[in-house]
């Protein structure tokens, strides 16, 4: 599903959370040093880290990696990610009102870009 | 020559990884072909058949001897309504067993009874329990498949969006495409292709499908010359939920939950409105409709699934949920959310493309050494598919396709391909580079697109609404598409992946509008307000599209088989 909401708009409530994400580029320039980019974004009944990551690169901003398949049942591990130092699918991650959350990418794999890894 | 292009050489080439790409490869890899499978994500993180629910029906007759190939045929004849190739479906109904087999030989298991014989379960229009439970549903499909298509050497290349099927003198050269980690372009020389790509239902906004089914290879394989068949037959999963919001999109197994644990469709009055026996899915996303559109929907839009029961008769329905789908259940509560205490808020949404490229039973398309299987072929099921179709279709056809493939590319010298036609791809993906006066962004233009389509040319269909999307897309292709910029990276950059697949997305809805404008009557699931009735005497016909001069072409041939109607050009 592409929405945030349902069809008929509802469920917005004024709590915010902050997620900050470990970017990485590959280009030589970056090599040397990762750095962070911080984002607020507005939370909504049942938000997963999945559906986050989505509204951060809809609206927010369009340079961020992640992969963007989901089965939404924590099943295939495509989003696998580091939350808090801890591995977790974002699929199946629900967030809370007033998280603070650092997200990198899965440690035990090569970094492409961002939060996309591969074996 | 193309800057860092990257060239490869194969047989045969797989685009998909999905169930029918996988074993496409498989089968091609057996006859000693070189073979390299490529997929837009990785394997077993990418396409349908990973979400697919566990529902696969095969005619085994182990629930009841009385069933085999013949009454499998015939239902799936009925359920399509009239559309449905014979020669195709003749194929899935006798091959299906077989193949199912070939997947247990893979290490798939099916749930089985304590007796040794396999589970089966009857699904809508199916006169006979065929639904077999895949252990583990798709994603282990899935597993198994790519186990096998490494023990057979199978080369596999993954993060690798294909653009483009070369052709040269209608042969098929290879196909070119855009190494996603890398940001490079890749060309791929094959005798053969086999497109496995899946279907297009991330055209409409609400869908049950991952990110990546829209529909790439449709326009690949118009492109290069092969024929689309009926792309206006759009099956609409008649039970996703709606609400809960967090919850918004998963399919709830209507078949399971209504005819095997008790449950009960509601319309807002809670009022049951479906006849004794399920109906097909075509027929219940009409009767749901009719709820809505006279005012008995539910307060969210949608009508109530409702498997609750009192205290006391708990846990008999916990047990049955626990037997039929453990996974779903256990998810659900995991969320919060106990369907043994409270209905869940359900419509349709778009769920599975019956249309696509056409393909004789062999899989060819009309362009020599071009295959298609899966989700992307079309004139399978026709106008409606049964439930539990979809599985067994990636196999028999997977399976077709990778055996066709093989004996094409060992049957033929290699062709050239142009210089001129790769230089003009490369171009092409490397052009949304350039800076833009007003630029678009391509992910916020693919949503558009897909809220366009679910109002103009969703489930209800009007000319009125069609010729508004019609023109509507023209514009945004026109206008929106030139001005679609996306930032300078080239690792993984998301914003490149929306812009090729949005400009692809914009041909296919076009051609998805005209043959649904063109469909003057209602059947399966193309339901049109102003021609509301099934229409045998003029309209037992399908709807077929080709490329030609640069323009698309639109014409019927009866679905009886006598032959072409004259075709109408736009």
């Amino acid at each position: 599903m592409d929405r945030e909401c349902s069809r008929d708009g509802s469920s917005t409530s004024g709590n915010e959370i902050e997620i900050r994400i470990r970017r990485f580029n590959p280009t030589p320039k970056d090599r040397e040093e990762a750095r962070e980019s911080a984002y607020v974004i507005p939370f909504v009944e049942g938000l997963t880290l999945h559906r986050a990551l989505e509204y951060i690169y809809n609206r927010l901003d369009a340079t961020l990696a992640f992969r963007p398949y989901r089965c939404d049942k924590g099943i295939c591990m495509s989003c696998l990610v580091s939350v808090n130092g801890k591995r977790q699918q974002a699929c199946i991650t629900l967030l809370k009102p007033g998280d603070h959350i650092l997200i990198e990418p899965d440690r035990d794999r090569t970094v492409i870009r961002d939060l996309v890894t591969v074996p | 020559m193309v800057k860092n292009l990257d060239i490869r050489k194969t047989d045969v080439l797989v685009m998909g990884g999905g169930g029918a790409g996988c074993r496409a490869a498989i089968e091609a890899a057996s006859s000693g072909c070189r073979v390299l499978l490529a997929s837009k994500f990785p394997v077993m993180k990418s396409g349908a058949t990973v979400v697919a629910e566990s529902f696969y029906s095969a005619p085994f007759g182990d629930a009841d001897p009385e069933d085999n190939a013949d009454r499998y045929f015939d239902d799936i004849l009925r359920g399509g309504c009239g559309l449905s190739d014979p020669a195709l479906a003749q194929r899935l109904a006798r091959e299906n067993c077989e193949r199912t087999r070939d997947l247990e030989s893979y290490g798939v298991c099916f749930k089985r009874e304590e007796n040794g014989r396999l589970f089966q379960m009857r699904g809508p229009g199916h006169r006979y329990p065929r639904g077999l439970l895949p252990v583990r549903g798709g994603l282990w499909i899935v597993k198994r498949l790519h186990q096998e298509m490494k023990r057979k050497g199978v080369e596999v290349i993954e993060d690798l969006l294909m653009t483009k099927v070369l052709t040269n003198s209608g042969r098929v050269a290879g196909a070119i495409g855009l190494d996603i980690r890398q940001g490079t372009p890749v060309l791929i020389e094959s005798r053969a292709v086999v497109i496995a790509t899946g279907g297009y239902s991330r055209l409409w906004s609400y869908n049950d499908v991952p990110c990546d089914c829209t529909g790439d290879g449709l326009v690949m394989g118009y492109q290069a010359g092969a024929d689309l068949i009926d792309i206006e037959m759009i099956l609409f999963y008649p039970t996703a939920v709606i609400h809960p919001s967090f919850l918004y999109g998963l399919e709830m197994p209507h078949g399971l939950l209504l005819e095997q644990v008790g449950g009960r469709l509601l319309n807002g009055r809670q009022e049951e409105f479906l006849p004794p026996h399920l109906p097909t899915r075509d027929v219940m996303v009409a009767l749901i409709y009719r709820e809505l559109s006279e005012g008995r929907g539910s307060s969210h839009g949608g009508v109530f699934l409702d498997v609750s029961q009192p205290e006391e008769r708990r846990e008999d329905v916990r047990n049955k949920l626990r037997t039929y789908l453990p996974e779903k259940y256990n998810y659900l509560l995991k969320k919060g959310v106990d369907l043994t205490r409270e209905p869940l808020e359900v419509a349709p949404v778009a769920h599975y493309t019956l249309g696509g490229l056409r393909i004789d039973s062999n899989c060819q398309t009309r362009i020599g050494g071009l295959f298609a299987a899966g989700e992307a072929a079309g004139n399978i099921h026709g106008a409606n598919r049964l439930a539990g179709n979809a599985l067994p279709e990636t196999q028999v056809f997977g399976a077709k396709a990778g055996e066709r493939a093989s004996q094409w590319a060992q049957g033929q010298s290699p062709v050239p391909w142009d210089d001129a036609e790769v230089m003009v791809e490369a171009n092409l993906m490397e052009s949304f580079f350039n800076p833009r006066e007003k630029p678009i962004n391509p992910s916020w233009l693919k949503a558009r697109l897909q809220d366009l389509m679910w109002s103009y040319a969703g489930i209800e269909r009007e000319e009125r609404k069609l010729k508004k999307a019609l023109e509507e897309i023209v514009r945004m292709r026109s206008e929106d598409m030139e001005r679609v910029a996306i930032p300078p990276i080239r690792e993984f950059n998301l914003q490149w992946i929306d812009a090729l697949e949005v400009s692809k997305m914009l041909d296919l809805s076009e051609m998805v509008v005209r043959s649904a404008l063109l469909r003057k009557e209602t059947r399966g699931h193309h339901f049109r307000l102003d021609y509301p009735e099934r229409d045998d005497r003029d309209w037992l016909k399908h709807i077929l599209i080709r490329k030609e001069k640069e323009r698309v072409s639109l014409w019927t041939e009866s679905a009886a088989g006598t032959g072409p109607v004259p075709p109408e050009t736009k």
